[in-house]
């Protein structure tokens, strides 16, 4: 019956008045916004009698008086602005130049941008974003939009600072991919000549170049789920896999590199997202959802973030992942090149060589077998074919290389806008490797003068025709230990961690991001494996195999911190200490010419540092490579690095390489270990065997033929003795 | 997969090495906690006062029973005595064990008036209850019962008709009228009453709560569940100079009818095609509607609404998985907390509707 009471004292008091000033204070009608105005409320009740003993409540103060609870739940009026943006989506451009920011150095330089349109008048703005450097000259420079072949835009480049966005027109657009080429002519506001050249750029910052669509637009279908993975990927945020039980580590290994396969530009990150926590920073394209209850095999779903969303039962599913990630193909990797014969560029499926600017590099990558040999004297040839512009300085130059080593210099001057007869151009054999090799092509045309912006020359400067031949004589089937050439025929599934403890979480972040980078090569037969440890590990590499000491692996992979004291301790040394590492120095020199090979490996390593060291630790189990990995080098980075290295003539080798801190590799080979015939010896074959071995250790063919020479001359002693006796009888 | 299992997968996604990275104690914990710490560090203060900031920084019985509750379920015993602490201190002024419906930070007396709030108080009396269990500490429960009874007294009053029913008054002053009495039926949660009735022995909450439910099957059949209703002894009425739309108050029932079990309620089920008749989609919820026409008067782009939304959507139609979106702090106290009670009610009544 208190109740009772108390809803009476209310009423007496609404009805004495006293309620009435305290309500109406806010006068808002409950229809517009759910407040409610209590005046006719009040207005509807009729007085009734009221016991004074219900007046206690409130009784602490009598000036207090009793309201009804009713709370303002209204929110401030939207920004109608706010929300539309909050409902599109964006999905940045990809090129295959990479992700992020790319930069278009040079005179001439372009990037073919693609952008995948899910349904076209649900674009809403088409853009790109860009900056360039400071030392170019906007009046002389211009950037060139053209959408699908045709125009769009183009205007002078001037943003110094920060990135500037550019609205394209979006009328060429098509739904599907649409292929946005930028096209860049920058010229510098002082000087012209190569290094001018590398002091221009302009760069493309690809996650604010895209378009912006409706969130929602789009059926949510296999198609358009692809889509919004890459998008989600190109915006540099993970693929979130939303689920109440974490996927194993196995599971989610498999997932990335399935992702991995949707575009080789972009390096898939996956996080797993608990349902309950609070959002992720950027979820918001795409993402993977594992219902173990779930119906169907699968379902695609709109969210109401736009989202597009994958519900499955589980990541081992395999069959569903098929369907929409199926596992990346194999990389086709560079040409393989057939020795023996005169091979144009291409029938190897090179391209021409075209260079427009003042510096110019382009190479030229091909595959040799893994048992191709030559260390003697051969000689390999390009029969190369090019033509230059008129009106090029004396000074311009083209270099030819062949795994960074010129083998020939040649002017641009003199024949310009001429037909240039094939020029033979031979070089050393041994300057190539088994695996991979590159022909580089080289420009470096000075300004004249060097201190004035250059004058625009329009169209190719130097071009090198795909006519251009390429021979390399064939070689019996020998081989030197290699871990480059095992690299390559590494599987993926073959690639694991050997940790101990949560200090080698760098060796397990490693293999996470080999196993997405990784991918066989086609035609290759895959064998072998990869461990990766960290350094905290050495210990579990065989090292003594090598001749390592895990002291030695400590102080190479020392962190690139404490590199400067080292540097600076040597860079102090005494002067007898210079003195001593001068002739050291001289009498290895003088040895090379004798024993032309690398050092002995406790020689090799003094000095080199690194953030990872690839081994082959036992020549009896070449199929077995070790990783071991420097605490705190970046484990994206150095999986890179063994990802690129090993289709880069200037990737890992030997059987020690170290990746150095400033990216590349340097490789080591045992001096004792020759090289090894892999076909039975012969006649055909003799000659460029004993070569092979002659310029392997020249000191140990001389020592030969010497004790060969003496044995003949023992030999001939022998038999002029004895003839001699047996005249005398 | 049922709730027991459900906190456990979840609760195992907390630990150590197990994927998202959560340190500490290798002991369970509730898959809200992230979401908790994210709600505590936003709208708790550090006296343990709940703010609201639309209603002029107020704290209210409602938001100390809704974080007090949340406390207990999460197994936060340190926010549980900070928020009850200055609960007691402050809002528990009245002559009987309920608490005074709202405290002002601009008002120098703070509690302005004594009347209470009956949803305040219910969440309050059932937090009480959980955390008696959760922090095995007996001398809440008695607080709990001492509470309930006299909730029971002040607010559970006799439906008009005089036929036996119950009623969950919204105050124990105020919503009396001549013709019936005023009733808000998102101050109903169910599975509260009943839990409170089972464990106190108060049985009246239970009666009113399926009373409850009887009467918003009855809304339901001709239209949205309104903020406000007149019981009145033999009919349903607008209640008069009140907020007859769909709106802050009423869109909580579908929620608590979920949470309670009761997915198949045909509240719910109207709820979920009139927002379905809206058709709106993106970052838009309506929040105000027509309880007759399901005309949309407004909408907010706050999560905690899209939450309710789309649970009731999934709960109704028994999908996998949810349009619930992920939690997020950036929204009001009172949709943030909304939201918080939707994925509780996805973990403890219908796992089938978690997140994606």
């Amino acid at each position: 019956m208190k109740s009772h009471f108390c809803l009476l004292s209310l009423v007496a008091l609404l009805c004495t008045g006293q309620l009435q000033a305290q309500v109406t204070a806010d006068p808002a009608t409950p229809a517009d916004n759910g407040r409610i105005d209590l005046r006719s409320m009040i207005d509807s009740m009729t007085p009734t009698p009221v016991p004074p003993a219900q007046q206690t409540l409130g009784q602490t103060d009598p000036a207090i008086l009793p309201s009804l609870p009713v709370l303002e739940r209204s929110a401030a009026e939207v920004d109608p602005d706010q929300a539309a943006a909050a409902d599109v989506a964006f999905y940045p451009a990809l090129s295959d130049l990479g992700a992020g920011v790319i930069r278009l150095s040079g005179e001439f330089a372009e990037a073919n941008l693609v952008i995948d349109v899910p349904v076209v008048t649900d674009v809403q703005e088409l853009r790109i974003a860009y900056r360039t450097s400071i030392n170019v000259l906007p009046e002389l420079s211009s950037v060139t939009v053209l959408l699908n072949g045709r125009e769009i835009a183009q205007f002078s480049p001037r943003s110094f600072e920060g990135f500037a966005t550019v609205q394209l027109p979006m009328e060429n657009l098509i739904e599907g991919q649409n292929q946005l080429m930028v096209q860049i002519s920058q010229s510098h506001r002082i000087f012209c000549g190569p290094e001018a050249s590398f002091d221009i750029w302009t760069e493309i910052d690809l996650r604010q170049s895209g378009i912006s669509v409706a969130a929602q637009t789009g059926i949510p279908d296999q198609a358009a789920l692809r889509r919004a993975l890459i998008a989600q990927l190109a915006t540099g945020e993970p693929v979130y896999v939303v689920a109440a039980q974490p996927p194993t580590q196995d599971e989610l290994a498999e997932l990335s590199l399935r992702l991995g396969g949707l575009t080789p530009q972009l390096t898939p990150k996956v996080v797993v997202q608990n349902p309950f926590a609070p959002a992720p920073t950027n979820a918001g394209l795409s993402r993977i959802a594992i219902i173990d209850r779930a119906g169907p095999d699968f379902q695609i779903r709109r969210a109401r973030d736009g989202a597009l969303v994958l519900v499955m039962r589980s990541l081992s599913d395999t069959d569903v992942l098929d369907s929409f990630l199926p596992r990346p193909d194999p990389i086709t990797g560079p040409v393989r090149f057939v020795p023996g014969s005169d091979v144009t560029l291409a029938q190897m499926g090179l391209p021409p060589v075209a260079m427009r600017g003042r510096y110019g590099r382009s190479d030229l990558n091909f595959l040799l077998p893994p048992d191709w040999l030559l260390l003697a004297s051969q000689s390999a040839e390009i029969g190369l074919i090019y033509d230059y512009a008129e009106g090029l300085p004396e000074t311009a130059l083209m270099l030819l290389k062949v795994n960074d080593t010129t083998v020939r210099l040649l002017p641009l001057f003199g024949q310009g806008g001429e037909e240039i007869p094939v020029l033979q151009v031979s070089f050393p054999a041994r300057l190539l490797s088994p695996g991979i090799n590159a022909l580089t092509v080289e420009t470096i045309i000075p300004g004249e003068p060097p201190d004035m912006p250059c004058p625009r020359i329009e169209g190719e400067l130097l071009r090198v025709s795909d006519q251009t031949t390429l021979r390399i004589p064939a070689s019996p089937s020998m081989q030197f230990p290699d871990l480059g050439a095992q690299l390559l025929r590494l599987a993926p599934e073959n690639i694991a961690a050997v940790t101990r403890d949560t200090r080698e979480n760098v060796a397990t972040s490693v293999a996470d991001a080999l196993h997405v980078l990784f991918r066989p090569l086609a035609e290759t037969a895959t064998t072998g494996s990869l461990a990766i440890t960290s350094v905290f590990h050495a210990d579990a590499v065989p090292l003594e195999q090598l001749g390592l000491t895990r002291q030695m692996v400590e102080t190479m992979l020392v962190p690139a911190a404490m590199m400067t004291e080292s540097d600076t301790v040597a860079e102090n040394r005494s002067l007898g200490a210079r003195v001593i590492g001068f002739v050291g120095n001289t009498i290895t020199a003088i040895s090379g010419l004798a024993r032309p090979r690398d050092p002995a490996l406790a020689d090799w390593v003094d000095g080199r540092h690194g953030d990872a060291l690839l081994l082959m630790p036992d020549l009896q189990d070449r199929d077995v490579l070790w990783l071991v990995v420097a605490q705190g080098a970046d484990p994206e980075r150095v999986a890179a690095a063994v990802t690129a290295g090993r289709i880069s003539a200037t990737g890992p080798s030997g059987q020690l390489s170290i990746l150095t801190h400033d990216g590349t590799w340097q490789s080591w080979m045992s001096p004792a270990q020759g090289p090894e015939l892999l076909e039975p010896l012969s006649i055909a074959n003799v000659r460029t065997v004993a070569g092979n071995y002659a310029s392997w250790s020249p000191l140990g063919y001389a020592t030969l033929m010497g004790a060969l020479l003496i044995l003949s001359v023992i030999v001939a002693l022998l038999f002029v003795v004895r003839n001699r006796g047996s005249r005398k009888r | 997969m049922n709730r027991r299992e459900i906190l456990l997968a979840a609760g195992c996604c907390l630990l150590p090495g197990a994927g998202f990275g959560q340190s500490g104690a290798a002991i369970l914990t509730h898959p809200l906690m992230p979401a908790w710490t994210a709600w505590k560090e936003t709208y708790l203060a550090q006296d343990g006062r709940v703010v609201d900031s639309l209603q002029q920084g107020a704290s209210h019985s409602e938001s100390q029973g809704y974080g007090l509750l949340l406390a207990a379920t999460v197994g936060d015993e340190t926010a549980f005595d900070l928020i009850d602490d200055w609960t007691v201190a402050t809002l528990a002024v009245r002559d009987d064990n309920l608490l005074a419906w709202r405290w002002l930070p601009t008002d120098p007396r703070g509690v302005s008036d004594f009347n209470n709030a009956s949803d305040g108080d219910l969440f309050y009396v059932w937090a009480l209850l959980r955390a008696a269990d959760a922090f095995d500490r007996p001398e809440l429960r008695d607080r709990a019962s001492a509470m309930a009874s006299d909730l029971a007294t002040s607010c559970i009053v006799p439906h008009p008709d005089q036929g036996g029913r119950l009623l969950f008054a919204p105050a124990a002053s105020g919503f009396n009228r001549d013709t019936g009495i005023v009733m808000n039926f998102s101050y109903y949660m169910s599975r509260a009453m009943f839990d409170i009735a089972t464990q106190t022995g108060i049985t009246a909450f239970a009666t009113c709560a399926t009373d409850g439910e009887a009467l918003l099957a009855d809304l339901a059949a001709t239209g949205l569940t309104p903020d406000w209703t007149e019981v009145r002894a033999g009919d349903l009425v607008t209640a008069t100079g009140l907020s007859d739309a769909h709106g802050y108050e009423a869109l909580r029932v579908p929620l608590f009818l979920i949470w309670s079990g009761r997915a198949s309620h045909p509240a719910v089920a109207r709820q979920a095609a009139f927002h379905q008749m809206a058709g709106l989609s993106g970052s838009m919820t309506p929040t105000v509607m027509d309880r007759l026409t399901g005309e949309v008067r407004e909408t907010s782009p706050d999560a905690g609404y899209a939450a309710i939304v789309a649970l009731t959507n999934c709960a109704r139609q028994g999908l996998d998985g949810s349009s619930v979106p992920f939690f997020t702090v950036d929204q009001p106290y009172y949709p943030a907390t909304l939201h918080l009670m939707t994925l509780l009610a996805i973990i403890e009544a219908n796992p089938n509707c978690i997140v994606t």
